[in-house]
């Protein structure tokens, strides 16, 4: 999978793409973790995002866990429906905030 | 020292003097060593899962005797089979895996083994803690978890969310406790989905046999 980032005001903006399950997690939890280490507040735009496992949502949360260590957190943005899905099945739409689009996550 | 969910869940089913739940009549330390089982499987990379199927992703063994029972049944089953089949499917070998995680514990120090004669004809084993840490860690960092709004680590939610299911939460929290922190125990216990599917094994194996979910001992 292919990750990229940008920085949109005070926000890191992470864009995941393709699928996130046992084969690339450790890839994305490689590149996503020193994104969260060094900003408060993350944006993981999920537009891209086509496929989670659970592997992937325990990325997901080690993730939430360091931001949240460090006083800031994670959001989720843009997700399409069987991506969602698997959030919401699992909980975790309840740790973590999740928007419709870029523009709410950054509001 | 490292040991897996699976060794953990076991740990915590033992009390002070080293007796065991009582196996013949607790389908859910079945369960729960399935579950644990899979978890750790996945922890590793050997399964993963999504909300529908789980699938077999390497049957390299993982160098740990219990795991790798679990792995090598799983793997003759099908690669690819809907997460509560997993479940039952483990559970056919959960007794063995049992025993193996046990004897792991007694080879790593934290528990001991003792049989005893009683009566000259029956015998009873037992397995005492040799240090109580690890077993009182494993419960401090479960009601830490519980009693906060930390979001918890992968290992805390198996570990959580299994122990509740299969009642081994009523060996060291009172039902009181229990019923005023259900609420965070759902909202922890839903974040691994294996879990999810052995509360649903759980549940079934309740509605079919109540009497075979007596009160842990």
């Amino acid at each position: 999978m292919e990750i990229t980032h940008e920085t949109i005001g005070d926000k890191l903006v992470v864009r995941p793409e393709g699928r996130i399950d046992s084969l690339t997690s450790p890839a994305f939890e490689a590149a996503l973790l020193p994104l969260v280490d060094r900003s408060g507040l993350v944006v993981i735009d999920c537009t891209r995002l086509t496929y989670v496992s659970s592997a992937g949502l325990r990325v997901f949360l080690s993730a939430a866990k360091a931001a949240k260590a460090k006083g800031g957190k994670i959001v989720l943005c843009s997700l399409a429906q069987g991506v969602q899905e698997v959030f919401t099945v699992s909980g975790f739409s309840k740790i973590i905030d999740m928007h419709p689009t870029l523009d709410a996550a950054l509001a | 020292m490292s040991i897996t969910v699976c060794e953990e869940i076991i740990l915590l089913t033992v009390n002070d003097e080293g007796k065991l739940l009582r196996w013949s009549e607790e389908l859910a330390v079945r369960a729960a060593v399935a579950g644990a089982s899979l978890i750790d499987l996945a922890f590793r990379g050997r399964i993963d899962n999504d909300v529908k199927e789980l699938f077999i992703v390497s049957k390299e063994p993982t160098g740990e005797a219990h795991l790798d029972m679990a792995l090598k049944y799983l793997s003759g089953k099908g690669d690819r089979m809907p997460i509560q089949t997993a479940v039952y499917d483990v559970m056919e070998v959960a007794r063995e895996v049992h025993a193996t995680a046990l004897q792991r514990l007694v080879d790593k120090g934290i528990l001991a083994k003792k049989d005893e004669s009683f009566l000259w004809v029956l015998k009873s084993r037992r397995y005492p803690p040799l240090s109580s840490v690890i077993q009182q860690e494993a419960k401090l960092r479960i009601l830490s978890v519980l009693m906060s709004d930390d979001i918890p680590s992968s290992e805390d939610v198996a570990l959580i969310s299994l122990a509740y299911e299969t009642r081994i939460l009523e060996l060291f929290m009172s039902p009181a406790e229990i019923e005023r922190l259900s609420s965070r125990i759902q909202e922890v216990g839903n974040l691994e989905l294996i879990a999810q599917a052995v509360s649903a094994v759980i549940s079934d194996i309740r509605t079919a046999s109540p009497i075979l979910f007596m009160a842990p001992l």
